[in-house]
């Protein structure tokens, strides 16, 4: 499957200020009469990549989309709890989940560039955000997302053409780089390497891996390779339930819970 | 007297045939298998349906095939059986006086084609007469025009007849009589022949290894595909049926003169003919204020059903809630429903006054006008527009609209700034089939656009009243005084062939740009 050459040996990388970032207390979340999320308490920091996993239907996605209120624009779906970012609570009345979007960028499992040509996709977030007085400043805008999404090299020749021409690893950067573009402080990635064969995931790892100097991370991966390599907390969700969160490096070599063990080594599945 | 089998009894007789042909074949694949059913290649049941449909099925192809075949033989022979120097197929002096040659020729040969039709007309008449039980075999040998008024005898007894009967005709009208007996009876009996002949192969065929299972899919497949073409083959057939007249009237009026004749103005049962020495015709046929009349209004259409239709479908696709559209979109596509003579009355007795009261009758002289019927056309192709853009606008991927909310794109900027740009070829599509739609739209433009029988230029008024193409065929068809051969008759050829056109031209637009906009997403 993977290229890289994976031995399962986990880098003891330094996890960088303690700052939390995010923090969700007693989440719940229902869609319908679906309990989906069941009491998720869970402190994300900041300038780090926190991987969730588990096994499918377990509630990543779902609980991944209440960081930016995603969850709002599906009419079943019902979120109780508390959910803190910078410690503000981001399901109060005042808060706008539009602004916070532009705050909490989205990525999503499969490269979703809307039909407009390169240029275009990274315009729109800082388009109707006004993040840009005049052309130029745009341009250096979208100079500096491409940049930071590692594909600037490769389109900045064909900016006008359509963003839907691109390989699926290239589209991908392009949706990361339109999601870098509205100045977010968090990233949230749904199985972003799903849909991308092994030499693009490669390279969208390495981008992950850098883009946690700038930003707090988050990343739904069904590959715990890709866990244990991009990420430096990992939790695991059983059935809606958190069930363990912790180091990386303690998740994958030394589980508490006896459930995480037999995940991680392929017993639920 | 000569044998007759009616053709009920010969589909009864294939129906049983083929009935007790599949009882047959599955009791013979039994005993062939000695009990054992797994031992034969097929199903009993297989077999059984192998001996029906090669008992049924070619000779009721036959009978199909051969009826057709009787037609145009019967045509042949009527042909060959008329005296070319038959009083009926000349013209008098009086008709060919000051004709060129090349008219002559046409309206002899049309003389003839009508001498024929009446020999045939005559025969189907004589036909139902005798099937009533007027009158027996032996009695049409002794026949003659003067012998009884036949002629009333046979109107008295509800045949139609057209013309007067002559001797001529009588005895032509006898010997088709005849042949047309002799021919059917034939065909007749070679369907049965055939179908005891494939009920016996079928029979024999079955053996432990006949795969009655692949001929049966061949039999399905066979006749899927002969339905298919028959859609096919009515489209050519509608297509030839207008397109000889259609190159008839070009030759004779001049497509030019057709196409870019500013003034329609069909004379009635003149036929066309040329009046005086400078050769123009008495009917002007003008294309150009007909289809000014029939795109104006089309336009008018669009400008309401557009803004509408695509709003609906928005606010249905991206907006309402799924209660709101689970009773919405019911009532639109109910709205879709509603025959065209219905929205044709409410233009013709809600609008039309309404306007005229708002506008004052000076701007608006009648209460049918280009408003009139384009707003009411309009209304009718909301619910055309916002359907098939509310499919499009769902085909726009889930993946777009997360995409777009979770840059923090509002709902309505989503809409503008992704979703519709995304589905725009898509709905430029479905505007194109509305056009087309409205194009050729007939009821509601014969009682609202208006019902001049000519016209001189191009009407700008909005509020004036116009002609369309399509009320221009109905007018003509329904005899404003025209004769079926007239000139103005086949004007309408051309206007339809016209219409046909410029409507497949445009639908064929509008798949291109879908199929287009689909691979897409593909
Ligand atoms: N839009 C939705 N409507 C109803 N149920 C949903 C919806 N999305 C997810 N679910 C349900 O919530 C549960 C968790 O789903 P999800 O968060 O997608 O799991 P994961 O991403 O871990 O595979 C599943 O049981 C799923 O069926
Ligand atoms: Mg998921």
């Amino acid at each position: 499957m993977e290229t890289k050459v994976n031995n399962m040996q986990i880098d003891t990388r330094i996890v960088g200020e303690d700052a939390i970032k995010i923090a969700a207390r007693d989440v719940q979340v229902y869609y319908g009469d679906t309990h989906a999320i069941k009491d998720v308490n869970v402190d994300i920091l900041d300038k780090t990549v926190t991987a969730f996993i588990g096994p499918s239907g377990c509630g990543k996605s779902t609980f991944l989309r209440c960081l930016n209120r995603m969850n709002d624009t599906i009419s079943i779906a019902r979120i109780e709890g508390d959910i803190r970012i910078d410690g503000e609570d981001i399901y109060d009345r005042r808060v706008d989940p539009v602004q916070l979007r532009a705050k909490v960028g989205m990525v999503f499992q499969k490269p979703n560039p809307f039909p407009k040509s390169i240029y275009e996709n990274v315009a729109y977030g800082p388009r109707i955000h006004g993040l840009a007085r005049t052309k130029a400043d745009l341009d250096v805008i979208v100079e500096q997302s491409l940049r930071r999404a590692a594909l600037w090299d490769e389109v900045k020749d064909r900016l006008e053409a359509p963003g839907t021409g691109l390989s699926g690893g290239q589209q991908q950067r392009l949706c990361i780089g339109r999601a870098v573009a509205t100045n977010p402080e968090i990233l949230l990635m749904d199985e972003p390497c799903s849909a991308l064969d092994p030499i693009a995931t490669a390279q969208v790892e390495e981008l992950i891996d850098e883009l946690r100097s700038n930003f707090s991370v988050v990343i739904v991966t069904h590959s715990m390779q890709q866990a244990a390599r991009v990420s430096q907390k990992t939790a695991f969700f059983h059935l809606g339930h958190l069930v363990e969160f912790d180091e990386t490096s303690k998740i994958f070599t030394n589980p508490e819970d006896p459930r995480t063990e037999s995940y991680i080594t392929g017993r639920i599945g | 007297m000569p044998l007759t089998i009616s053709i009920s009894i010969v589909l009864i007789f294939i129906a049983v045939l083929a009935a007790v042909g599949f009882v047959l074949g599955r009791a013979r694949a039994l005993s062939v298998a000695n009990g054992a059913e797994s031992g034969l290649h097929s199903l009993p049941k297989q077999h059984g349906w192998h001996v029906a449909l090669s008992t049924a099925v070619p000779a009721i192809i036959l009978i199909a095939l051969w009826s057709i075949g009787s037609g145009i033989a019967s045509n042949i022979y009527t042909n060959s059986i008329i005296d070319p120097n038959a009083p009926e197929l000349q013209l008098s002096a009086s008709v060919t006086d000051g004709l060129p040659e090349a008219e002559i020729e046409v309206r002899l040969a049309a003389q003839r084609d009508l001498f024929v039709a009446s020999i045939k007309g005559l025969k189907t008449a004589i036909d139902g007469y005798i099937a009533n039980g007027n009158a027996t075999l032996a009695d049409l040998e002794r026949w003659r025009v003067d012998f009884a008024p036949l002629e009333a005898r046979l109107r008295e007894d509800g045949q139609i007849i057209a013309a007067s009967i002559s001797q001529n005709m009588l005895d032509a009208a006898l010997r088709l009589r005849s042949f047309d007996a002799a021919v059917a009876l034939t065909g007749r009996v070679a369907a049965i022949l055939l179908s005891i002949a494939g009920f016996l192969i079928g029979l024999k065929l079955i053996t432990r290894d006949f795969r009655a299972r692949i001929s049966v899919e061949r039999w399905l497949l066979s006749f899927l595909i002969f339905a298919s073409t028959i859609a096919v083959m009515t489209t050519v057939g509608i297509l030839s049926a207008i397109t000889f007249p259609t190159l008839a009237f070009f030759k004779e009026y001049g497509l030019f003169n057709f196409l870019f004749g500013m003034e329609w103005a069909p004379a009635g049962d003149v036929a066309g003919r040329p009046e005086g020495a400078d050769g123009s015709y008495i009917s002007a046929l003008g294309f150009m204020p007909l289809i000014w009349g029939t795109l104006y209004i089309a336009f008018v259409a669009l400008l309401v059903a557009v803004p509408l239709g695509l709003s609906a479908a928005i606010y249905l696709s991206e907006f309402a809630p799924s209660r709101v559209r689970a009773f919405v979109k019911p009532a639109l596509e109910i709205l879709a429903g509603i025959p065209t003579i219905v929205y044709g009355i409410f233009a013709l007795v809600t609008v039309g006054p309404f306007l005229q009261a708002v506008v004052g009758s000076t701007i608006m002289p009648n209460t049918v006008s280009v408003i009139t019927a384009g707003v009411v056309m309009g209304m009718m192709l909301v619910p055309f527009v916002s359907s098939l853009s509310d499919d499009v606008i769902n085909a726009v991927p889930q993946a777009m609209r997360d995409g777009s909310l979770g840059l923090g794109a509002t709902p309505a900027e989503t809409v503008t700034k992704v979703i519709l740009p995304a589905a725009l070829p898509g709905i430029v599509g479905a505007i194109v089939l509305a056009a087309s739609r409205a194009i050729g739209e007939t009821m509601i433009v014969v009682l609202a656009a208006g019902a001049l029988s000519s016209v001189t230029g191009l009407e700008t008024n909005p509020f004036g009243a116009v002609v369309t193409v399509t009320t221009r065929i109905v007018a003509v068809l329904l005899g404003e005084g025209s004769g079926f051969d007239s000139i103005d008759v086949l004007a309408v050829f051309a206007l339809a062939f016209t219409l046909f056109f410029v409507t497949l031209g445009l639908n064929l637009l509008a798949q291109r740009i879908v199929a287009k906009y689909r691979e897409q997403y593909d």
